[in-house]
């Protein structure tokens, strides 16, 4: 009987412990796997991104460009035809001088809203002096009579990645456009600064804020703030939102990695 | 009664070193009590339950009371806690079903089998099964579902090895029990096999003890 116990004790001892092994070693197998074909998705989905917000770039410098070239041009030359109507129509018939003065002013008004929004589709000045300056211009841009926008930033910015300067640029022009087309505000601080571990950006206002969960519950609102996540996401940035219905906004952007993992290749001027 | 129980522990020194061994778990479990989630909860529960019946069974030992009861009691209470632990443990109700089921049917069978005046091979066996059958589902569980980053960081991985090897070592010296652990058997067989159960016991220990040692790693190891 005692040889029986032994053995059959034995027996189950050595089929534990193979099981415990066999667990432990197939699990760490099966989960090492998984956590690459993770990482593999997060790098593909990243990329997807990266390349849709390099389309939307890309689409954006077209119109840019066609408006600027075949609807600034053909509305130059209608100009020039309007001018030599206008001599003309001076001589022959006076009585139409103030419409042929009213067709010039409304032309002159469209080409240039043509340029403006041929110039706010591409940035341009980011492009040729950085993101400094690119904002500093929007700042001065957004300020109008009702509306002070102010930016404050390090002596010393490091030159960026050209993804990362129009990443930064275009988050910050949507919060602007945010905080003055929903919040109503009056004052708006855009504050740039380099960290030693990356770049923050913050910009306040002292409008009267929003409900974040709320947006982001309603699919049909909050696709500029979704759209801040996803650039970010992109180039391993994150975003805080400081908000609250009533009171002033302050959102900050924190970018770690200066150098982020998926490239969109943005095209020169 | 303590001049009795001190010279009960002389003569039996490796009793005394047993209950040290449960203190190991407890100790540990304490240190780390505020990273324990309920199923190690219940796991300190038992080792405490357990500690307690050994010392009345070791009081009643001094005094010649009969204390097989005890341990057909304590049989119940690892399959409970088992029951329990796993129970807490698994997100799916369909492996808290057959969780459930092996708890409450191996309770349900033992309560027929109970003796208090000797061992109950039947309740121990029962056990000894219901804890296998549990480890193994729940190892399937974590093959399954691969949510532990680290197996070897996860506490419940740890308490597992060490259940089922402590339930594959003792389960035919407890399915043979009448004639292994009778009043009619050698003192030396006894004895042996007594120690048998005992070194599972330890393993059982230490390796639960390792898992609440790692359970502070618990939260930050799932996928």
């Amino acid at each position: 009987m005692k040889l029986y116990i032994a053995v059959g004790t034995a027996v189950l001892l050595v089929m534990a412990i193979f099981i415990i092994v066999f667990v432990a070693y197939y699990q760490q197998k099966q989960i090492r796997q998984q956590l690459i074909l993770k990482e593999w998705q997060e790098k593909y989905r990243k990329g997807l991104l990266a390349a849709t917000l390099q389309a939307q770039e890309h689409e954006r410098r077209r119109i840019a460009q066609d408006l600027h070239d075949e609807i600034g041009t053909m509305l130059s030359v209608t100009k020039l035809s309007l001018n030599q109507l206008g001599r003309t129509v001076e001589h022959n018939d006076p009585g139409s001088t103030v419409l042929v003065q009213k067709t010039r002013s409304l032309l002159d008004e469209t080409i240039a809203n043509v340029r403006r929004i041929s110039r706010d589709l591409v940035p341009t000045t980011l492009e040729r002096f950085g993101l400094v300056s690119a904002l500093e211009e929007l700042a001065e841009k957004a300020s109008n009579g009702e509306v002070h926008v102010e930016l404050s930033c390090s002596d010393k910015m490091p030159t960026l990645l050209p993804q990362l300067d129009l990443t930064l640029f275009r988050i910050a022009q949507e919060l602007i456009n945010n905080a003055i087309k929903h919040a109503n505000a009056e004052n708006i601080i855009i504050d740039l600064h380099c960290q030693p571990n990356g770049i923050l950006l913050s910009v306040i206002d002292d409008g009267r804020g929003f409900d974040l969960d709320e947006i982001l519950k309603d699919k049909k609102r909050g696709l500029g703030l979704r759209n801040i996540e996803s650039r970010l996401n992109v180039i391993d940035g994150h975003v805080t939102f400081d908000v609250e219905e009533g009171r002033g906004s302050r959102i900050h952007i924190q970018v770690k990695n200066l150098k982020p993992e998926v490239e969109v290749e943005v095209e020169a001027v | 009664m303590l001049e009795k129980l001190i010279n009960h522990y002389s003569n039996y020194s490796v009793i005394l070193a047993i209950e040290f061994v449960t203190l190991i778990p407890i100790i540990v479990g304490v240190i780390f009590i505020r990273h324990l989630n309920i199923s190690m909860k219940f796991l300190l529960i038992y080792y405490i339950i357990v500690f307690i019946r050994d010392f009345i069974s070791n009081v009643s030992a001094v005094y010649r009371i009969n204390n097989h009861y005890l341990y057909n009691l304590s049989g119940f209470v690892e399959i409970i806690t088992v029951g329990l632990i796993y129970y807490k443990a698994v997100d799916t109700i369909k492996s808290k079903k057959w969780i459930a089921i092996l708890a409450g049917l191996s309770v349900f069978f033992g309560t027929f089998l109970w003796s208090s005046t000797e061992f109950s091979s039947g309740i121990l066996t029962l056990a000894d099964l219901c804890s296998m059958g549990i480890s193994i589902l729940y190892f399937n569980t974590l093959i399954a579902e691969l949510k532990i980053i680290n197996i070897l960081k996860h506490s419940l991985f740890w308490v597992s090895s060490g259940l089922i090897v402590q339930a594959a070592g003792t389960f035919f010296i407890f399915l043979f029990a009448k004639t292994v652990f009778s009043e009619n058997v050698e003192y030396s067989v006894f004895y042996f096999y007594w120690q048998v159960r005992q070194i599972m016991y330890i393993i059982f220990c230490v390796l639960s003890s390792i898992g609440f040692w790692v359970s502070k790693e618990d939260k930050y190891n799932y996928t």
